[in-house]
């Protein structure tokens, strides 16, 4: 065996258990940091679904005739920011009301489409172009009611804000704490090895020679936590992955599929290699002195 | 082989190590450092390899100036050096044969070739029935000769020894200095930091003896006898 790779592997296993508390430590904060990842992934996704689905609604009074509603359609129709209008009649909520309740008898009963206002609905482009239209509509006499759900995706913009907020602290944090970790146990080792690393020296090795289990043993740690936590991501996905579809239903975004898994894997890989390597490049700064 | 030109060395805490130190040391030569402790005797073996560097002047080894050589390079000039302690600096963890296989490892020797050259120098310094032994389980005498056998193994030009039998009995001390007389007749240089004015006036070799950082002697057929008289 190549003895740069036995004197890592001799290294992990000396220190067996600083070995088992930096695996138990990245591995936590890799699982974390990629649920975390993933449920600002979700929720950016979610929160662009809604911005594009975000529709104001202006109920006309009774007494307005429907010809008087469908010029205002043709009028906002040619504003350059609107994406669409939709004009649902008396009759038409009153059809669409009857599909929806046609289960329950006691809602349908004596209804008459006259207790239905007849309605725009209208998408922008862009969300920030719906208070404009509140402004201008609500106040007009013809006008019986403009609803707009401007709080429900305020909230959800918020909180989608601070998950993505919260996680980016909770992942510096982890982060931090996760080449420290790596910094300590490599470096323990390297106290360990100190008598040996000035022999090896002094019959003339190399830097990189001395250098390199150090940094293989960081690599090993990263990798090996990125693994273990992306195991217990699957099964976690395995478990949660149809509530979240239940939850996000009609909303295109994460698939929990295969090809979720297997880029999750490589991106850990990728980042627990780094980080080990970071962690084992710091206690080689720090401890080793050549 | 060796050169200081106006060497001098002075450590952080303002101790005067070496003061102005010119000396050549040519190939094949055995020269013992002689002094008193403190004298500087270890300060000059460490500036050959490169262990230390001059406060000012030049320490020349094999052609290459040490003063301007690179990081990089330092490794191949300890390759070119024995360096022997008086404390034998041995890994305790491994055995014998892993001690020595320690040096060929770190120059990326194939384990076939360590297996073949390894108990060559065990056999040579008279340890070959030792070799799965620890250190620990090792005479004083004994583990001074398995770090010879280190210094040895990669065939360096020059051996450094730093007061080599300071920690061994008097009857193994000689089957030590015998170990130094052969490889110096093989053509290795040797220099020697020791105060056994018994070993120094028996074999009559070049004598270097340091004061205060200063080269206060330096005879090519010397001992230990003026230093005794002081």
């Amino acid at each position: 065996m190549n003895p740069i790779i036995k004197r890592a592997l001799s290294n992990i296993k000396s220190g067996r258990w600083f070995t088992v508390a930096s695996i138990v430590v990245l591995s936590f904060s890799f699982f974390l940091l990629t649920v975390f990842v993933t449920a600002s992934f979700i929720s950016w996704e979610v929160l662009n679904y809604l911005e594009s689905r975000a529709q104001i609604t202006i109920f006309f009074k009774d007494s307005v005739e429907e010809s008087q509603i469908l010029s205002e359609k043709t009028n906002l129709e040619k504003d350059k920011n609107i994406a669409s209008v939709t004009y649902t009649s008396k009759e038409k909520a009153l059809e669409s009301y009857i599909s929806e309740h046609k289960g329950d008898p006691l809602l349908l009963e004596s209804l008459t489409k006259d207790i239905f206002p007849p309605s725009l609905d209208i998408r922008a482009y862009d969300i920030s172009y719906l208070p404009k239209i509140e402004e201008l509509y609500g106040k007009r006499a013809e006008v019986d009611e403009v609803v707009y759900y401007k709080d429900a995706l305020n909230a959800f913009k918020k909180f989608s804000d601070i998950i993505s907020l919260a996680g980016l602290a909770l992942v510096a944090l982890l982060l931090l704490s996760s080449v420290t970790i790596v910094l300590l146990t490599v470096g323990s080792s390297i106290y360990v090895r100190n008598d040996e690393i000035g022999v090896m020296r002094l019959v003339g090795a190399s830097n990189w020679y001395i250098q390199a289990p150090f940094l293989l043993q960081g690599l090993f740690y990263g990798v090996v936590s990125a693994l273990i936590s992306e195991v217990f991501f699957v099964i976690a996905i395995s478990f949660f992955g149809n509530d979240i579809r239940l939850l996000t239903k009609g909303i295109s975004t994460v698939n929990f599929g295969f090809l979720y898994a297997v880029v999750s894997l490589i991106l850990q890989v990728i980042f627990g290699a780094s980080l080990g390597l970071a962690g084992s490049w710091g206690a080689l700064r720090r401890y080793l002195k050549i | 082989m060796i050169l200081f030109e106006s060497v001098s060395k002075r450590y952080f805490d303002g101790t005067l190590a070496l003061d102005d130190v010119s000396l050549e040391i040519k190939p094949k030569e055995f020269v013992f450092l002689v002094g008193s402790s403190g004298a500087g005797k270890t300060t000059m073996l460490k500036l050959v390899v490169r262990e230390e560097l001059p406060t000012s002047g030049k320490v020349i080894v094999d052609g290459e100036d040490l003063t301007k050589i690179k990081s990089g390079s330092i490794p191949d000039l300890r390759r070119k050096v024995g360096y022997i302690f008086q404390d034998y600096k041995l890994l305790y963890s491994k055995t014998a044969f892993e001690n020595v296989a320690l040096s060929l490892e770190v120059v990326g020797k194939k384990e076939s070739e360590i297996l073949k050259i390894v108990p060559e120098y065990l056999e040579m310094v008279g340890l070959i029935d030792r070799q799965k032994n620890y250190p620990f389980q090792l005479s004083g005498g004994e583990k001074q000769r398995l770090a010879i056998a280190r210094a040895l193994v990669h065939e360096p030009k020059i051996i450094l020894a730093d007061e080599p039998t300071g920690m061994i009995d008097p009857s193994a001390t000689w089957e030590i200095v015998e170990l130094f007389e052969k490889v110096n007749n093989w053509g290795t240089t040797v220099v020697m930091a020791t105060h056994d004015f018994n070993i120094v006036n028996m074999l009559k070799k070049r004598v270097v003896e340091i004061d205060k950082g200063k080269i206060i002697r330096d005879e090519p057929k010397g001992g230990y006898a003026k230093v005794k008289k002081k």
